[in-house]
């Protein structure tokens, strides 16, 4: 795990072509703006694994019913 | 649409119609395969059989046929990732399982697979209303 500190308006970069922002701190809250290629797909990490959760899932029930 | 019982097929891949192969450049979320085969079963219900595991299927099925106001609302940024230049090409389905807590059918309608001549993408619906869970079949 890279643990990194940025302040509002400095930029962090993934490979060459995703640029992650800090846009505003406020509190606890820490807004965020990400510039990915459109062939990237970008989650919340609570919505990714929700719906990972659930597709996991809808995928069971068949295997239980071999 | 109850009791829940879903005979779901296992084709070999080979078996697969090839108009009827998807393409997942990112796959399901969270997920592994790229490629699956989309097969009918019992109506309304199809399967979504990965090509690359023959052990993994999902059942699917046409939300707007449980839920005709089903709307979904993407981000920009999946908007553009969609193969779909023209929307109305778009097949729309959601996965579908019995929730046992529930002890009802329930629809993934926060996550659609969006099917645009055989490129397929699992989104995030934006929409406000759009449950992980929703129980059909009362």
């Amino acid at each position: 795990l890279l643990i990194i500190t940025r302040r509002p308006g400095e930029k962090i970069m993934l490979g060459d072509d995703i640029v992650i922002e800090v846009i505003e701190v406020s509190g606890s809250s820490v807004r965020v703006g990400i510039a990915a290629p459109r062939s990237v797909p970008v989650y919340r990490e609570e919505i990714w694994r929700a719906v990972k959760d659930e597709n996991e899932a809808a995928a069971a029930v068949d295997r239980d019913q071999r | 649409v109850t009791p829940f019982t879903l005979e779901v097929p296992r084709f070999p891949p080979t078996d697969a119609a090839p108009q009827s192969i998807i393409e997942f450049p990112h796959g399901l979320i969270g997920i592994p395969g790229r490629r699956y085969a989309l097969h009918e079963s019992d109506a309304p219900f199809l399967v979504l059989q990965s090509i690359d595991d023959r052990t993994l299927s999902m059942p699917v099925t046409n939300p707007f046929r449980f839920v005709e106001t089903y709307a979904i609302e993407l981000s920009d940024h999946d908007g553009a990732r969609l193969c779909a230049r023209d929307p109305a090409r778009a097949s729309t389905y959601v996965t579908v399982r019995h929730d046992p807590e529930l002890g009802r059918l329930v629809l993934n309608l926060r996550a659609p697979i969006v099917i645009v001549s055989g490129c397929g993408h699992q989104v995030i619906n934006q929409a406000p209303d759009a449950s992980l869970r929703a129980p059909i079949g009362a």
